[in-house]
């Protein structure tokens, strides 16, 4: 009896070897919640399709936790084979050797390069070197209420343009009840401070004309007058009262979701999750411009490790070719929200079939162009913090606008500084 | 007279005592209630105390996005290995410090105390990398092996064993008992009230930990019920009702756990806090 | 022999981490890059850094905050339940205690979700009362500062205590403290013999004169396992921080040391420093340990 159970799952096992997989390929990921099951799909049926090839898909936290995750792998040696690291990111493991150049594939394969968009191609070129493939690129927007447009008498498909605009729309949002207390915003242009910090700030210092580091990353330019009024056009929103002064981001998403708030600024990520979520209408408006126009470009990319056997990278590869495969990448457009990557796409008719079902993710196509990747660096996390931190201590009134980025300038400053001598 | 005092008095500690209660119980309240809230009546109605159309949705929703049942079994294998390991290697290391004369005994005993102010963070990546070395990362040996003695199970049950009159294993030796039989035969039934403090309190301590798990475990397989939980805490918008679904889930068994155990709980306290 | 097993563990987890951490902390690490010796910079390093000393001093206050209020209530709620005809001590202690064992996360989960800004069920209590929402978890301003406020005096920034995300945190703190204090003491009270209370009221003392002279003497030892007890958890005080305030609060007002750790560690990868800072915490527990026992023992009356 036992013998006969020991040999069937001997064949079944021999079976199941020779007809799945020869090779598994381990992808850690940071898609949580609702592209989670995007993401799912989307392996689940590589694998139906490539029976060589088995991929699993394991979530890993969000993107620094994923980097922290990483580099305790590479201690250990319980690395993954692919893993999803944000474009910001993939110079702290290219520092070291531990992403595996890609240049052979893509000499063997040249129309793969030529059909990304070349904006987001750059972002994961580093040393002339192709380190990835960009997956879920995003661009931060405009997202508003265009119930609480209407309700105010504006026109819920003239969200603003400029700055100067969205202060005046802004101002007509905010509704306070009759014993004076603000019980509606026009605004918040939260800025978070975990994961992606820093992040919903950047474009309007760039909006404003300014910059962040000069060219060669050695120093901070954010006591440049740019910056600082940008900082200072920010403050003034909390003063006049439109925006919330004392909500982190959070707790402002929460108060947009509930209609408490008429506009922010949201990545084009989470476009679907709002429109399957929200219990009224929403707009997706490209971010006003001041002296220029002008978005962040964010998001992850596809990366193999170096340490994987060549025959593993060959099954690597295919797998991030097909995730991010003209198909493909419009699946994940309609599902989440993140950008197309593929030039073929935004040429494709399926594209205009998903702007007719989903109307607010048109936007976030138009926007690329305008899309700008942000400054990176093997510290860059410690100085997002230091820039958060910055503004918050304007927005709470500890210092001034100047005096807070130029002491972050400074830290910055030092933090480059040790980084060449390394 | 007097009696008629008494009762007031006693009504009126009730009152303050069940205050006391209702804000030690509330938040437990809330959450529950919470969870069987929909998205909707959160946002629409977020204070009725009670739920108005109370659903099962958020409990279903958590259990099809996370593997919670093997989280919870993860969890549980965990921590009871580890309360079985740590009341093993009490009961012997306290028997030596607290019995047996060796060279340097007292010594040794204070350099274990000292390790427990140690703050956990500091030790975790060398622990990290000699696991690892071992080939342990993402296996139950990983999650259990260094935590499997503390120097707090030893120094407690130390105590208790110091206040075991001698008389008792002395009757033992004479009938020929060795240390390790003096141990099991003399030792282990009188510190049973001892033993399942540590017990408690190592379980407790073992389901609620986090941050060992978190580095270590790279695998769903190998989740415990805290890294789920934690992993509802995404950045965006929070669903608090699906939320609050997991935290009633991950806090439930050890609730029941304590419920069962109390009466035990208490009487360890006591001894605890009198050493 | 008894003690190989213990030894063995203790010795390959806890004292070889502990060299290997004391010696990276002579060393500049960022986990992927080989180390590099720097000598005593690290140290040097964290004694100059605001950040590091902010983070001591938001220790401090948790720490405050957390231990008096745990003990006062715990000795308060100890007493209230001592009578030993009143019906329903069991059910207290049994509810008193719940909040002790339930993990730090899910009870940071809770709290978070009460002391929301929107929808949190303590702001809807406050505007019920017709007072303004208050923004709990945003709010850097620390509590003794608003309190000045109303006078327009800006204290000196040790003075201005924990900001009100703090306190909130504290709460919790002492949410789950109280329950252990409560049956600690009451295991103590307990244990004193009546003998003593009935010689006090045959000399005419007053409860009150009984409670200072009696019982609080006699509960020394219990105060005294709960003060070390709680010290060197607080001092430790990680998990709610990370789940409430992921971004170290407001300003990093709930940045305390071992969050500060934390991120040195796993967030900008500079292990070095960041072993440097556990050295200094371990230092600073080991100094106020000692301190307890040497300086408060000699006061505790062991019957």
């Amino acid at each position: 009896m036992k013998r006969s159970f020991l040999v069937l799952f001997m064949i079944i096992l021999l079976v199941t070897t020779l007809t799945f997989a020869n090779v598994t390929l381990v992808f850690w990921h940071s898609m949580s919640d609702y592209q989670k099951p995007a993401l799912d799909r989307l392996v689940s049926e590589f694998n139906a399709t490539h029976p060589n090839i088995h991929v699993v898909a394991i979530y890993e936290g969000n993107y620094d936790q994923t980097v922290t995750k990483l580099k305790a792998a590479f201690l250990s040696g319980n690395t993954p084979d692919v893993v999803q690291l944000n474009i910001e990111h993939l110079r702290i493991f290219t520092a070291n050797h531990q992403l595996l150049d890609l240049s052979k594939f893509i000499s063997e394969d040249p129309s793969v390069k030529s059909d990304f968009i070349n904006s987001f191609w750059k972002t994961v070129v580093i040393n002339g070197k192709p380190y990835a493939l960009p997956f879920n690129i995003s661009c931060l927007m405009l997202f508003y209420n265009k119930d609480l447009f209407r309700k105010a008498g504006l026109d819920p498909n003239k969200p603003p343009k400029t700055w100067k605009e969205m202060e005046k729309i802004a101002k007509k949002l905010t509704i306070r009840a009759p014993n004076g207390r603000i019980i509606q915003y026009g605004l918040f242009w939260g800025v978070s401070g975990e994961d992606t910090a820093f992040y919903q700030f950047e474009p309007l210092i760039w909006q404003n004309g300014g910059r962040i580091f000069n060219s060669s990353m050695t120093k901070c330019l954010v006591d440049q007058p740019p910056a600082v009024g940008a900082l200072k056009t920010w403050k003034s929103w909390f003063k006049e009262g439109i925006s919330p002064a004392n909500m982190n981001l959070q707790e402002g998403i929460q108060a947009f979701m509930m209609g408490k708030i008429a506009m922010g600024p949201m990545t084009s990520g989470g476009i679907r999750y709002a429109l399957d979520n929200l219990p009224w209408d929403l707009g997706v408006a490209m971010l006003p411009s001041h002296k220029a126009t002008v978005t962040t470009l964010g998001g992850g990319s596809l990366a193999i490790l170096s340490n994987v056997s060549p025959k593993k990278q060959k099954a690597a590869w295919e797998f991030i070719k097909w995730m991010t495969n003209t198909k493909n990448t419009l699946y994940w457009y309609e599902n989440t929200g993140y950008l197309p990557v593929r030039k073929s796409a935004l040429n494709s008719l399926q594209i205009k079939i998903i702007w007719k079902r989903f109307p607010q993710l048109k936007p976030a196509v138009e926007a690329i162009p305008y899309a700008r990747p942000r400054p990176v660096n093997v510290d860059i996390i410690e100085i997002r913090h230091i820039l958060f931190n910055a503004i918050e201590e304007v927005r709470h009134g500890i210092k001034t606008p100047e005096e807070a980025f130029k002491d972050a300038a400074q830290k910055i400053d030092k933090i480059l500084k040790s980084e060449e001598t390394k | 007279m007097n009696e008629r005092k008494s009762i007031w008095i006693r009504g009126f500690k009730h009152c303050i005592l069940i205050s006391g209660a209702i804000l030690m119980l509330f938040p437990f309240f809330w959450s529950v209630s919470t969870s069987f809230k929909s998205l909707r009546e959160i946002f629409r109605n977020p204070f009725s105390l009670i739920p108005i159309h109370p659903t099962f949705n958020n409990y279903v929703a958590i259990f099809n996005k996370i593997p919670f049942a093997r989280y919870l079994l993860n969890s549980f294998i965990v921590a009871s290995a580890t309360t079985f390991l740590q009341i093993l290697t009490a009961m012997l290391s306290a028997y030596a410090f607290s019995r047996l004369n060796f060279k340097g005994r007292n010594l040794i005993f204070y350099i274990f105390l000292a390790t427990m102010m140690i703050p956990g963070q500091l030790l975790m990546i060398p622990q990290y990398l000699i696991v690892a070395k071992f080939g342990w990362i993402n296996t139950y040996q990983g999650l259990i092996v260094p935590y499997a003695a503390t120097a707090l199970t030893t120094f407690f049950l130390r105590q208790f064993f110091l206040a075991i009159p001698k008389d008792l294993e002395d009757a033992a030796v004479i009938d020929g008992c060795n240390s390790f039989q003096v141990l099991v035969k003399i030792f282990l039934p009188i510190s049973k009230p001892a033993i399942s403090t540590i017990a408690i309190f190592s379980f407790m301590w073992s389901w609620n930990s986090y941050f060992w798990p978190l580095l270590i475990v790279n695998v769903p397989k190998m989740r415990t019920i805290q890294l789920g939980l934690a992993m509802f805490r995404t950045e965006g918008g929070i669903q608090w009702g699906e939320f609050m679904a997991g935290t009633v889930v991950a806090t439930l068994p050890i609730l029941i756990a304590y419920f069962f155990a109390q009466k035990h709980f208490v009487k360890s306290i006591t001894l605890t806090g009198l050493k | 022999m008894f003690i190989t097993p213990t030894g063995l563990i203790i010795t390959v987890f806890v004292f070889f981490p502990l060299v290997y951490a004391f010696i990276m902390s002579f060393h500049s690490w960022n986990m992927s890059s080989a180390p590099m010796y720097v000598g005593l910079k690290n140290y040097i390093m964290a004694l100059e850094s605001v950040s590091f000393w902010n983070s001591m001093l938001y220790t401090v206050y948790y720490v405050l905050g957390v231990l008096p209020f745990s003990l006062i209530f715990g000795l308060f709620f100890a007493l209230l339940l001592k009578d030993n005809d009143m019906r329903g001590t069991s059910i207290y202690r049994m509810i008193y205690f719940m909040p002790v064992v339930t993990s730090p996360i899910a009870a940071a989960m809770g709290f978070n979700w009460i002391f929301e800004n929107q929808m949190g069920i303590a702001n809807h209590l406050i505007e019920k009362l017709g007072g303004q929402p208050v923004s709990w978890l945003s709010t850097p301003t620390g509590i003794l500062q608003m309190l000045f406020n109303h006078f327009n005096v800006v204290l000196p920034k040790i003075l201005q205590g924990p900001s009100l995300t703090m306190c909130v945190i504290i709460l919790l703190g002492i949410w789950q403290n109280v329950g252990y204090a409560t049956v600690v003491y009451l295991a103590g009270l307990q244990s004193i013999s009546d003998t003593y209370y009935e010689a006090a009221s045959l000399d005419g003392a007053t409860n009150w004169k009984k409670f200072w002279h009696i019982t609080l003497p006699l509960l020394s030892p219990s105060t005294f396992f709960l003060l070390i007890m709680f010290t060197i958890a607080s001092f430790q005080v990680f998990g709610p921080i990370q789940i409430m305030t992921p971004a170290g609060g407001p300003l990093n007002t709930t940045s305390v040391i071992v969050f500060y750790l934390y991120r040195q560690a796993f967030s900008y990868y500079n292990m070095g420093y960041a072993m440097a800072i556990a050295f200094l915490l371990m230092g600073l527990i080991l100094a106020i340990t000692v301190f307890q026992f040497r300086f408060l023992e000699r006061r505790v009356n062991y019957e």
